[in-house]
């Protein structure tokens, strides 16, 4: 008799992979175009402003488009994502250049270009405010009393006082820049109207957003919305957040026209006016004693969200929660706030905050251990969490303590401490060679970290994700969940995920594009599909082979035995369905007003580490190689996971080296991909993603999350790879040429 | 006034006869005319190469190519790679190799691909590496993008 090998670790081949290879997978902008009508937006061109109205020039014929304002929104006017202060369209104020201030359909391009030049949006301008400590100042109010969309604060033990008696205190301030997607599919959404309410597909990762957001917009039920979240091209979290208003504007059309509408963004507009990754100042005091034991941290972070509050509220969270770093310290506090400027709205970016105040707190670190004269790899090794350790939430992590690990096994897979070596001794030979010779430099560092699996415990309480599992008629077993295929591979491990559970060969499960009708609703992305989607997949699983096997009163470890019964069942008339909802473990305790507790149910721990030539005529940095190995729990499709851990290091390079987005104004003035330039096959260098799996023992299979942990190492390791190579600590990113060598010529001048 | 002209080449092989104003882009005649979707409109640029299609043997982005300069000429998409449902040998590297992720810049780096190998370029990494510059990925650090290259380039 056949039982079934399992289909977790196994490398299961993409399912869409072969439509997308052949060209023929629809994306939104490849959709059958018959009788669409087309959209645009009329954005406002001034940063902060009153909005006095909009001048419709009457020479255009009005009669041809339709044309929708605040005050034609049936319901109410609001993008609601956590703080309901965002208008759908600018009603008494202007808060950032760009924001929609109404649209337009029209039943061809040439009439909506015509349009769009048609109309003039009229305002009364207010003084703007880009920068942090602008907007602390609170001279200029753009949100509530004071400016802050959030303050999170945690405190562990006393760190004043300990700062007080530490033998050494360092400071340190690190700033990181705003960073575009850069998705390769541009944003867009496809509306239509089906006599009683909306259907709307679209380039997104969470269609419940957008059910509750169209339905309070058009004042309709949410049973007569629809969302068929499209196969999408890219989305890193720049399709998280903002499709909810882009969804509106689609279906607000499609309500006034009764007709099909298309809203698909053009990449300039694209990157002008959708989301960003906040940019941040983040200062840390950090107390040691003599020998590097560390002793106290203060660390005072404030994001800067743009005009409106999105996803910030729950950002600054998970970089409140991970602005301590993989430390252990018993004095810490953390004081973190983000606040309002008149940029864009910023938004949810692969990593949700953690990004930055990793960066800071590691780079912090290792320039630490170079004032203390002590190596940063025994610096690291004294203070990283241990077994049984807590963390600044008072967490503990229990056996869930790989720091120590995935440091010692980075050390030896990069061959680390020989080849900083000999890096040292090549750059001392540099100094004496002749001619081109002399100006590169090397050097090699790494960063540690880690990152939280799910979402923080109120949030994942909050969303009660749900699966569900479906016998077919011929025995398969369709496995649904609300989870979007944005190219990491979702369909294929929800397969391989719900296999597992059921005991079966991951062929007889089907996984669809969902829709809100037939899928449960399973919450956002963020790292969770395989191990909190897993987890209640596998569970689901498990049920529903056990009723199978109840109804057959017989076990059916024969997987085609197994399938023969289900269809049976099915053909009998029998529905054979399982539910499963998320419900926290039990000894979980998590205080949201004090940020105290159980932050989240498993770590993924992860020791990054670059090695880079520098040439000290120009600047440029030429990374070498990275080695990444993380502590993943359990990885469920290797191919995959690689995949995600060298997309999301070079994603990080990026953010560290390259991608600089430039402000004047509050616009980005390098709004198109070759003045803002994300790696290219030339920029990168060859990836090394090593896997440890010491399963978590709140997941039925042990996985953690992995999705957004690559690219949060890579900024680190290279500002620690650039000290080492110049001797020079730089406290920004991305540290660029025009960076790099005026500190580089200064230092040769001391 | 109409401006528009009438262009014949042959696209995957079959005679097409395009009536457009001169200056309309490959991407258009491909997408909105031929219904060939398989290019995508990833910048209208040519800064990220995901409308990359072969003209007359060349990788070209189809953005940037008015169909004036389209008399006569072959031009070859994503959609004549396969026969039917069946991958090519580049394709099916893709596939096992992780070569694609969210897909939208998968068919222009085919094509590129294709244009390059046809023309017996180099299969070292570092060539590779060159000849995918024009070739934007968000998702994959091109790295197996160029282990698919090189697995269909060793197959042959």
């Amino acid at each position: 008799m056949k039982t079934t090998e399992s289909a977790l670790g196994k490398s299961v081949l993409r399912r869409e992979g072969a439509a997308k290879l052949r060209g023929d997978a629809q994306f939104i902008d490849d959709l059958p175009r018959d009788g669409a009508w087309f959209a645009g937006t009329v954005r406002a061109k001034v940063p902060h402003a009153r909005l006095l109205g909009v001048r419709r020039d009457e020479r255009f014929d009005w009669d041809r488009v339709v044309l929708i304002t605040a005050a034609d929104i049936p319901g109410e006017n609001v993008v609601p994502v956590v703080l309901r202060d965002q208008p759908s369209l600018a009603e008494d104020f202007i808060r950032y250049h760009g924001q929609p201030v109404a649209l337009v359909a029209a039943p061809d391009q040439e009439t909506l270009a015509l349009a769009l030049e048609s109309i003039s949006v009229l305002t009364s301008p207010l003084p703007p405010v880009f920068d942090i400590d602008e907007s602390l100042e609170a001279k200029t109010i753009i949100f509530g009393e004071d400016n802050v969309f959030r303050t999170v604060e945690i405190n562990k033990g006393d760190a004043t006082a300990a700062l007080q008696t530490a033998d050494v205190v360092i400071e340190g301030e690190h700033h990181t820049g705003a960073q575009e997607h850069a998705y390769l599919e541009p944003q867009g959404m496809q509306a239509e109207w089906t006599g009683d309410g909306i259907t709307i597909r679209g380039s997104m990762q969470c269609p419940y957003y957008l059910v509750k957001a169209v339905a309070e917009l058009l004042d309709l039920p949410q049973e007569k919305i629809l969302v068929i979240p499209h196969l999408t091209g890219g989305a890193f979290g720049g399709k998280d957040d903002f499709p909810t208003m882009l969804g509106g504007h689609a279906a607000l059309l499609a309500w006034k026209t009764r007709k099909t509408v298309r809203l698909i963004y053009e990449r300039g507009e694209d990157m002008r006016f959708t989301s960003k990754r906040h940019p941040a100042r983040i200062r840390h005091r950090t107390g040691f004693t003599h020998d590097g034991q560390l002793v106290g941290m203060q660390v005072e972070m404030v994001l800067n969200g743009g005009a409106y509050g999105t996803m910030s509220p729950l950002v600054i969270s998970r970089a409140a929660i991970h602005a301590a770093g993989p430390y252990q310290c018993d004095n810490i506090h953390i004081s973190a706030r983000v606040v309002a400027t008149n940029h864009p709205p910023s938004g949810a970016f692969r990593g949700f905050g953690a990004p930055q105040a990793l960066f800071a707190v590691d780079a912090h670190l290792d320039y630490c251990a170079s004032q203390l004269g002590v190596d940063p790899l025994e610096l690291r090794r004294k203070n990283l969490i241990r077994r049984n350790g807590t963390q600044a939430t008072g967490q503990n992590v229990g056996d869930d303590a790989s720091a120590g690990e995935v440091l010692e096994r980075a050390l030896q897979e990069s061959d680390f401490v020989a080849r900083r070596e000999a890096y040292a001794e090549f750059n001392r030979e540099a100094e004496s060679r002749r001619g081109a010779d002399r100006f590169p430099r090397r050097g090699i560092g790494l960063s540690l970290f880690m990152h939280g699996t799910g979402l923080s415990g109120y949030e994942e309480v909050f969303f009660h994700s749900g699966v569900a599992l479906h016998g077919n008629a011929d025995g398969s077993i369709t496995a649904l969940t609300s989870q979007v295929e944005v190219g990491q591979g979702t369909r294929t491990i929800v397969a391989q995920l719900a296999a597992e559970g059921l005991g079966i060969p991951v062929e007889y499960v089907l996984t669809e594009q969902p829709d809100t009708n037939q899928h449960p609703d399973s919450g956002p992305m963020a790292s969770r599909t395989a191990t909190i989607i897993g987890g209640l997949l596998i569970t689901a699983g498990k049920r529903f082979r056990a009723e199978v096997e109840r109804r057959q009163g017989s076990l059916l470890p024969d997987p085609l035995v197994f399938r023969a019964t289900v269809a049976k069942l099915v053909a009998g008339g029998e529905r054979l369905e399982v539910r499963e909802h998320y419900s926290p473990p039990p000894e979980m305790r998590w205080d949201e007003e004090k940020h105290q507790g159980d932050a989240y149910p498993a770590y993924t721990w992860s020791c990054c580490v670059a090695a880079l030539e520098v040439d000290t005529l120009t600047g440029e940095v030429a990374v070498l190689d990275v080695t990444a190995v993380q502590d993943v729990g359990k990885v469920v499709n290797p191919m995959f996971a690689a995949g995600q851990v060298q997309g999301g290091v070079a994603q990080g390079l990026g953010w560290a080296l390259l991608e600089n987005v430039v402000w004047k104004n509050g616009v980005m003035q390098n709004a198109n991909l070759a003045d803002y330039s994300i790696p290219t096959a030339m920029d990168l260098p060859p990836i090394r993603a090593v896997f440890l799996e010491h399963p978590q023992h709140r997941a039925p299979h042990g996985a953690k999350g992995l999705g957004e942990l690559p690219m949060e190492g890579p900024a680190p390791a290279v500002v620690n790879a650039l000290r080492s190579a110049l001797g020079i600590h730089f406290r920004r990113v991305p540290v660029t040429p025009e960076i790099i060598l005026p500190a580089w010529e200064a230092r040769n001048l001391e | 006034m109409n401006n528009d002209h009438v262009f014949r080449f042959h696209v995957n092989g079959h005679p097409v006869e395009a009536q457009a104003p001169p200056m309309q882009r490959l991407l258009d005649v491909l997408r909105d005319t031929l219904l060939l979707t398989g290019t995508k409109n990833g910048c209208g640029r040519g800064n990220c190469g995901a409308c990359t299609v072969i003209v007359n043997g060349q990788a070209v982005s189809a953005c940037l190519t008015p169909v004036v300069q389209l008399e006569g000429a072959d031009v070859q998409t994503v959609e004549n790679l396969s026969d039917h449902d069946c991958l090519n040998s580049l394709q099916q590297s893709f596939l096992e190799c992780g070569g694609t992720q969210c897909g939208s810049c998968t068919p222009g780096i085919l094509m590129a691909a294709t244009a390059h190998l046809r023309r017996g370029g180099g299969t070292n990494t570092e060539e590779l590496r060159e000849m995918l510059a024009g070739n934007l990925c968000r998702c994959t650090g091109y790295i197996k993008i160029i282990e698919s290259m090189q697995q269909a380039a060793a197959a042959k």
